[in-house]
């Protein structure tokens, strides 16, 4: 039971792979994203900070590292990004056509959803390892002092180690 | 030329609104954009930074809109299998571009309206808002050059969505959008100097915050009209190079 369950999972986890893999294009610049949706916020508090210094910031946030701050909302934003990328993965069907074939397959329809939010997390995952090996990259650190309520900063955390 | 202009812009409104729900979106999208570094700003105590987000933010949210929708427009059609009957249609690509993007300018005409009425009255900004109008207005042939030269890497390599975000990525970092220009290392800035959407957006901070003349701006806006122009001139070329091979070898006109 639990093995069929998973089988659409997979299946659909495996089409939509093969759909970014199929675009060369695509699949190059969904590597290097994550590098350029950072640097915006970054560069902007890095112009900010030689304005204003450090001292309000640290007094808002309670920590002087902005990088590790900022980051940590993009982090947020890659996994809240799950819902909109399996909405966009439903209305994909819709526009090549093929959402009838999808919806009338004998499975149950709540696991291919699972199967789009399962690619759109490994996503976020791969986007969020990418994110902090590009921070490295800049020569900023982030401390890891992350509380465990919140599942998506709990990951980075996590990722992070594993980095390390 | 209009025919088609008022056709294709005539399809996009009623496919609009048919989706009452992706005109809320449209309308809204943009001020959640811009929510975010305001708070960054605010964060670091620099309100006095305010205005000088706001403008760079708001004026590339909308001018990046043109690149969104003629750049896309292309991948819509190929997804939905309509990108045949298009290319066969007896008339020109361009026109149903510039058509299609119509009605995303209009709706997000909103948001500089919205932001024009917020800067005037909240920051009381007295500024000449006709010249302010005319730099948007210069700004938009270099920004349909960018879209066409885009929408040609659609016929080219069909799924660019990525391309797309790490394009206008590059944009909003290589011309001061969120961040002062000098805040890049030494050979990204010069990049920067030279595109003609920094000029435009820094001239815009000079008239609104500065209250920048005609006799000042002048010259620079001729020079991001005439650089826009000519982009145009080659993008229109580009992709009516590879509209032609598409229709030669059928590549480009399926959404697969």
């Amino acid at each position: 039971m639990v093995i069929n369950d998973i089988r659409p999972i997979c299946a659909f986890f495996k089409k939509e792979l093969l759909f970014l893999l199929r675009y060369p294009i695509q699949i190059t610049c969904e590597l290097i994203i994550p590098i350029f949706n950072i640097l915006p916020s970054v560069l902007l508090a890095l112009a900010l900070t030689q304005k204003n210094g450090l001292e309000h910031f640290a007094e808002q946030s309670g920590t002087e590292n902005f990088v590790a701050f900022i980051f940590i909302g993009i982090v947020f934003y890659y996994f809240n990004d799950i819902q909109e990328q399996t909405g966009y993965m439903l209305q994909k069907e819709m526009w090549f056509g093929t959402l009838e074939q999808v919806w009338f397959a004998p499975v149950n329809k709540i696991f291919v959803i699972f199967g789009w939010i399962l690619f759109a997390m490994v996503k976020a995952i791969i986007y969020t390892i990418i994110g902090m090996l590009a921070i490295r990259l800049f020569g900023f650190k982030i401390a890891a002092h992350i509380t465990y309520v919140h599942i998506p900063i709990s990951i980075a955390d996590l990722l992070n180690h594993i980095s390390n | 030329m209009f025919n088609v202009f008022f056709a294709v812009a005539k399809k996009e409104i009623l496919t609009q609104l048919r989706y009452p729900l992706g005109l809320f979106f449209n309308i809204v999208v943009p001020f959640f954009l811009l929510i975010p570094l305001l708070l960054v700003v605010k964060a670091f105590g620099a309100t006095d930074s305010y205005l000088w987000v706001i403008i760079g933010t708001v004026a590339w949210a909308w001018l990046s809109h043109i690149v969104w929708s003629v750049g896309l427009a292309l991948r819509s059609e190929q997804q939905r299998g309509t990108m045949e009957q298009i290319a066969m249609a007896p008339t020109s690509i361009i026109k149903v571009m510039i058509g299609k993007s119509f009605l995303s300018l209009t709706i997000n005409a909103f948001l500089l309206i919205v932001s024009g009425i917020v800067i005037a009255v909240v920051f009381k900004v007295n500024t000449d808002w006709v010249l302010v109008l005319i730099n948007f207005i210069i700004m938009m042939p270099f920004m349909y050059g960018i879209a066409f030269l885009l929408a040609g890497m659609v016929l080219n390599f069909g799924e660019v969505f990525a391309l797309f975000q790490v394009i206008m990525l590059i944009f909003v970092i290589l011309c001061g959008i969120t961040q002062p220009i000098e805040q890049l290392p030494g050979v990204f800035a010069m990049i920067g100097n030279v595109i003609p959407i920094t000029w435009g957006i820094s001239l815009l901070r000079e008239i609104i915050m500065h209250n920048l003349g005609w006799e000042s701006a002048l010259p620079i806006m001729v020079k991001i009209l005439v650089s826009g122009l000519i982009l145009n001139l080659i993008s229109i070329l580009f992709l009516k190079a590879l509209e032609e091979r598409s229709k030669r070898d059928g590549g480009g006109l399926y959404g697969y």
